[in-house]
């Protein structure tokens, strides 16, 4: 009798002892792969930031050679403020939010494409040194832009497939890991502000 | 005579589902050429480069590489394979891990012109270079350094003057640990190890000598496995210590078979391409 008892007791503790190494080794994995997808995400509102940086310069710059262009401008400017009015937060990024970010987003490279295409009739500004340092680093930012959002997809898709498999979903559900949402390539977005010389 | 004809049957199914399998492998896989092994830092797949220039800016970049750790590669390609070149310059650079852990690679393509598509030339650096070759910098290159030589069909000047002017930009930016680590201190540490050892076998080998007066046999093979012990550990610290210097006196001396290979450093897209 005594005996069977040490024995249940052993058997619980060992099953106990499984359950806890699994559900950590679980969210330990999916907390270590929510923090690659926050630092990457800090990666993408950095090279938006960058391309947000280097508009008022464009602005000043394209304002002083096109003064027929003051609708275009405003265009610009005016999807450069909501662009950046929305933020995410990085422990929560969910589909929608990041549809909504991206939209603003998008909007700002379609207004700014079109700002760039004006452009192509001024040929004094096209000669002009800080229009052409301008151009030179918009399209670096949007190469950035481009290779940054590639590499949230990817952490992002590395953290979506780790909490909905079977049966560590559980354990997210029990966490409130919650799905991100992934970029999406749509039409206008892949053809970023072209600039050529 | 049915069973023949049954496996000629799936063995035509079967060569052409290998067929399909290879054709996929291979549109997969050309996307950007694999990374070269040997590695190396010039890759003419274009071949736009006689066999001198190429060695010529190969032991450059390979020199360079050895001072600074910083990898610049020069890839020319006939095709983009349907990409951009920023992208596939990026994806080179990333996917071959050009630059150490510094981040500190250079990625240089160039795409000839040829009689129907115009000349494409992208220069992507990595994280850890955005710094030293910025965009506006990067542009200058292209269009000030490179396309002027380009037009005159000097693929070797343009290159050359582009990797020239990145050198310039980033000179003094990272160290080669080569230089900076302790390596004095190494060779300090194997000659003090080597000539305790000796001291060591030398009193051992006096020792024995002593001891054979009125010794017998089992004690002079004892003897002769710890002489035999330290005599091994000796060795391999013999062989350790010559295989490292054998090494660095490889690539200090080596033409093209310098290049140690690529460290895997990362690129964010920084830089631009030009055409022309």
């Amino acid at each position: 009798m005594k005996k069977k008892g040490l024995i249940t007791i052993i058997i619980v503790v060992v099953v106990v002892l499984a359950i806890y190494a699994w559900i950590k080794g679980s969210y330990n994995g999916m907390v270590q792969r929510q923090e690659s997808v926050e630092a990457q995400w800090a990666q993408v509102e950095n090279v938006y930031q960058r391309r947000a940086d280097l508009i008022p310069n464009l602005v000043l710059t394209v304002k002083g050679y096109a003064s027929h262009e003051a609708n275009t401008l405003k265009e610009v400017i005016e999807a450069r403020a909501k662009a950046t009015s929305i933020t995410i937060d990085p422990s929560n990024i969910t589909p929608e939010q990041l549809t909504q970010f991206q939209e603003a987003q998008d909007n700002l490279s379609g207004a700014l494409s079109r700002l760039l295409v004006n452009m192509e009739r001024y040929p004094e500004l096209k000669a002009n040194e800080n229009f052409m340092a301008l151009q030179s680093q918009l399209e670096g930012t949007e190469n950035r832009i481009t290779v940054e959002r590639q590499k949230f997809n990817e952490a992002a898709r590395n953290y979506n497939q780790y909490i909905r498999m079977f049966p560590r979903n559980i354990i997210a559900g029990m966490f409130d890991f919650e799905k991100v949402g992934y970029f999406k390539a749509q039409a206008g977005a892949d053809t970023a502000p072209k600039v050529e010389f | 005579m049915m069973t023949k004809h049954k496996t000629t049957c799936w063995d035509k199914a079967f060569l052409v589902l290998t067929g399909l399998l290879l054709l996929a492998n291979i549109g997969f896989a050309q996307k950007i050429p694999a990374r070269p092994n040997p590695p190396r830092l010039v890759n003419d797949f274009a071949d736009i480069l006689t066999d001198r220039q190429e060695n010529a800016l190969e032991h450059k970049l390979v020199a360079y590489n050895d001072s600074t750790s910083t990898q610049i590669c020069v890839v020319t390609v006939l095709s983009l394979n349907g990409t951009t070149s920023d992208d596939f310059a990026y994806q080179i650079g990333e996917k071959w891990g050009v630059g150490s852990k510094d981040n500190n690679g250079v990625v240089i393509l160039v795409k000839p012109k040829t009689a129907d598509e115009l000349g494409d030339v992208s220069i992507q650096v990595g994280y850890g270079m955005e710094p030293y070759v910025t965009d506006a910098v990067n542009y200058g290159i292209r269009t000030k350094e490179m396309i002027p030589a380009f037009k005159e069909g000097d693929y070797y000047r343009g290159i050359d003057n582009a990797v020239n002017a990145i050198i310039g930009l980033a000179s003094g930016a990272y160290k080669s640990d080569r230089y900076t680590g302790n390596s004095d201190d190494d060779f300090v540490g194997v000659m003090v190890v080597f000539f305790a050892l000796v001291f060591v076998i030398l009193l051992i080998s006096a020792s024995r000598k002593g001891g054979n007066k009125g010794g017998n046999g089992s004690s002079g093979s004892r003897m002769g496995f710890w002489e035999g012990l330290f005599l091994g550990s000796m060795m391999s610290r013999g062989g350790r210590s010559s295989g490292s210097w054998g090494g660095s006196g490889g690539s200090w001396g080596g033409g093209s078979g310098g290049f140690g290979g690529f460290g895997g450093g990362h690129f964010g897209g920084g830089g631009g391409s030009s055409k022309w």
